[in-house]
């Protein structure tokens, strides 16, 4: 939208002199923009293992990204396996469409002397041709 | 922004990668950017005297420490969303085996139409 506009910032004097490189500055600033309003001045001068804190939150992050990673692969395993058994599903069903003609030969030749319930057998076949014939939209 | 008279200001133009970073915040935060802008201007009017090249170093360090605990917040929603998919998953995969021997069944049933 405003590819073109310029946007300028008004830097206090004070502040833009202490900072040979303004440019850093205000790429950080930008960058940091959502926590600019969470900064504790007070807080800063207060902590004084801030280092350690620093690695003990890194390492805590670490250790989390391995576990979701874990969890990712284990996710895949599952999610292969199912596509394998929806293709496996999907690939028995297409008899069942073939089946479903001599169906409704078998009932227009023998109808009800034949002891097959269509009605039901009609529902079951449809039921999973619904299911893994018609491909997943969800996907 | 509403400017001290007391105070003296640069004017700084923002440079073209920091102005697409500003647009695309902007539409991140569903915010515009001018408001991005003047909230910058206000931090800086605001915080004047706590803002040295010195002090910048610890606040830098204390903004990633920000964004490194939110990052943990984020990784940890996604780590509970996936095993939810995997629980979700699990069950369709037994529910996948009965459909198979489902089917087998109905079309073995169905083959013996032929047999008639």
């Amino acid at each position: 939208m405003s590819e073109k506009t310029k946007y300028n910032v008004w830097i206090p004097d004070q502040i833009a002199e202490s900072f040979l490189d303004l440019d850093d500055f205000v790429t950080q600033l930008i960058s940091f923009y959502p926590y600019l309003s969470l900064i504790d001045f007070v807080g800063i001068k207060k902590i004084k293992n801030f280092d350690q804190s620093v690695d003990e939150t890194t390492e805590e992050y670490n250790q989390i990204c391995q576990q979701f990673g874990k969890v990712m692969q284990e996710y895949g395993v599952v999610n292969f396996r199912g596509n394998e058994l929806f293709t496996r599903n999907t690939v028995t069903g297409l008899k069942l469409g073939l089946l479903m003609g001599k169906l409704e030969r078998a009932k227009s030749m023998w109808g009800d002397k034949l002891n097959l319930d269509y009605q039901a057998a009609r529902k079951l076949i449809q039921h999973f041709s619904d299911r893994y014939l018609i491909k997943k939209e969800e996907d | 922004m509403v400017f001290s008279k007391k105070k003296k200001y640069v004017k700084y133009e923002l440079n073209y990668n920091q102005k697409r970073k500003v647009i695309q915040l902007a539409k991140k935060l569903d915010s515009h950017p001018d408001t991005i802008v003047n909230k910058i201007e206000q931090f800086l009017d605001e915080s004047t005297e706590m803002i040295t090249l010195e002090s910048w170093h610890s606040i830098l360090a204390m903004l990633n420490f920000k964004l490194l605990e939110d990052r943990i917040r984020q990784k940890s929603d996604d780590l509970i969303e996936t095993k939810k998919k995997i629980k979700i998953q699990t069950e369709m995969l037994l529910e996948y085996e009965d459909d198979y021997l489902a089917i087998v069944e109905l079309g073995k049933a169905l083959e013996s139409l032929n047999k008639l």
